[in-house]
């Protein structure tokens, strides 16, 4: 009796596994990813920026700034805890300023967004300490309840998940390992220190656990729409929340229409296979990080293609490590209209930002660590 | 009345599924005690014994390696016996700044430039201490952040107080 009862759940679970798509799996619609190629990326210009030599050239956290025809970009340099600032006009060292690690102005921060040059915000842990042009800390709000939840998430804050401001708020990304079903972004009212959470994984990813490298989410802020542009690593499209209404989400296809159905790592944390968990999420295609260009109006997405197997266990640093990426442009409605390749090996991606210029990627440059260059890549509609 | 689970089977089962897996542990270590010597090889590094090699990834977790450069900072006047192989590494600058220039100089800090270490299938994400003995390098410790022992145990090991 217990033989044909085994052999009829076994029976039903093997029928059940063969073609039947996974809930948790990230998928898109086919006529979705048709588009009209409009606009493509071309390499233009560089900017060269010097460094001193207390001056690393990785940085976790850049913003670029214009004011009166300047243009500066200010630069977290993570080994003596100072913001830098350089005109990009010349590359040069304009104004250095350290933040204090101990002292009454102590501040443990590694991020930084500049309203006014008097006017910094940074996050340190639990609180977001509004900062002067001295690093005198002028406020101190708080960023997390942790009566909230079961599992309390802290500020995630660089370069391609940015604080940002508007309207007496900071906004700004909450995070916790491996957590996919509590709200992953915030918002602080500088006026009362009220701290509102917000935004939700997508529902695919509650359902899987999606670890490995598929856990990220990196977003960008278009002030005019008033609008968070969010771009999850295991999804096709990206996804828009307007400030004015944060419950409701839109999604628009922002993927690789070669790209098919992306598999979770594994469907629960307790499920074993960790340590496969890297390479699933190496051998599929990924999403990284958004950015809106409000110059030219477009959004830059960038997508990744798979590592190979035979790559993958080459153990090769570069060839098992780093998947071959693509750019996707969107216009200003969100809408796909362009997608443009760029060499795999070139660039640091994590060090990318937006000038007046256009897109600009950092070049790897391991011959001479005492200049950072950026190449800027221009849109252009194609004729 | 048949149980639907047999205790004594379940017993079996357990005791072999421990057996085995102890089995696995020990040969997991020997696989990478053997990737440690195959990588310290193609880099050229010679240790005596009773020396101590610290192999920091610098690409993994970053609390674990931040505290593993910390020790190197720390304790790099107390001992010449202990050495550090560094990768997955973006920038040498950014670590030379990191751990000062005298920790640099003395001697005992190696640079994995060609990435040896990952080539060699070592894909540890926290620092790795393997203790040179009679010749061979014995015994691992993998100095996650659940092992607290790893750094006191080094320390007591080199005679660091």
């Amino acid at each position: 009796m217990f033989k044909k009862s085994l052999f009829t759940i076994v029976l039903i679970a093997f029928l059940q596994s063969c073609g039947t798509k996974n809930i948790a799996d990230s998928a898109f619609k086919k006529d979705e990813s048709d588009f009209d190629e409009k606009i493509t990326l071309s390499r233009d210009y560089s900017y060269t920026l010097y460094l001193d030599s207390t001056t690393t050239p990785e940085s976790t956290n850049l913003q670029y700034i214009v004011s009166d025809d300047n243009e500066t970009l200010a630069y977290w340099n993570k080994v003596d805890a100072s913001i830098v600032y350089f005109n990009l006009k010349d590359g040069r060292i304009v104004k250095k300023q350290p933040i204090p690690r101990t002292g009454p102005n102590a501040n443990g921060t590694s991020n930084f967004f500049i309203l006014t040059p008097d006017s910094i915000f940074t996050t340190d842990y639990s609180n977001l300490k509004f900062i002067n042009g001295q690093s005198e800390i002028l406020a101190v709000f708080p960023t997390s309840n942790p009566g909230e939840f079961k599992h309390t998430p802290d500020p995630y804050i660089w370069n391609c998940s940015p604080m940002f401001h508007t309207q007496g708020h900071v906004y700004f990304q909450v995070y916790v390992g491996g957590v996919f079903d509590q709200n992953n972004m915030a918002k602080v009212n500088l006026t009362t220190s009220e701290l509102e959470y917000f935004s939700e994984y997508p529902d695919f990813y509650q359902k899987a656990y999606w670890r490995g490298g598929f856990e990220f989410m990196d977003f960008t802020f278009n002030e005019k729409e008033r609008m968070v542009i969010q771009s999850y690593s295991a999804d096709h499209y990206l996804r828009s929340i307007k400030l004015d209404n944060l419950g409701k989400v839109n999604k628009h296809f922002a993927g690789v229409s070669t790209f098919g159905t992306i598999k979770p790592p594994r469907m629960s944390m307790t499920e074993p296979g960790h340590e496969k968990d890297e390479k699933k999420f190496k051998l599929q295609p990924s999403f990284g990080p958004v950015f809106y260009d409000q110059y030219n109006e477009v959004y830059y997405r960038f997508a990744y293609d798979p590592i190979t197997e035979p790559e993958f266990e080459s153990n090769d640093p570069k060839r098992s490590k780093v998947k071959p990426v693509r750019i996707i442009i969107l216009d200003k409605s969100l809408t796909k209209v362009g997608e443009t390749r760029i060499d795999r090996f070139k660039y640091e991606l994590n060090m990318t930002f937006v000038s007046k210029k256009g897109l600009c990627l950092k070049r790897i440059n391991e011959a001479n660590e005492d200049i950072v260059q950026f190449d800027v890549f221009i849109p252009s509609p194609i004729r | 009345m048949r149980k639907f689970i047999d205790l004594k089977t379940v017993s079996l089962v357990t005791i072999i599924l421990m057996i085995t897996s102890c089995e696995t542990a020990e040969k997991r270590n020997g696989e990478l005690l053997e990737k440690v010597r195959v990588s310290i090889e193609k880099l050229d590094i010679s240790l005596a014994d009773n020396d101590v090699l610290m192999i920091i990834n610098m690409s993994g977790c970053s609390a674990c390696y931040s505290r593993a450069l910390k020790y190197a900072k720390e304790t790099y006047t107390h001992t010449n016996r202990l050495h550090f192989v560094i990768t997955g590494y973006n920038s040498k600058k950014s670590l030379r700044l990191r751990l000062g220039q005298d920790v640099f100089n003395k001697g005992q800090i190696y640079l994995d430039e060609k990435g040896y270490i990952y080539q060699s299938g070592i894909k540890q994400d926290y620092p790795l201490i393997t203790y040179k003995e009679n010749g061979e390098f014995q015994s691992l410790d993998i100095a996650d952040l659940k092992n607290s022992l790893a750094y006191s145990r080094l320390s007591e090991y080199l005679s660091i107080k």
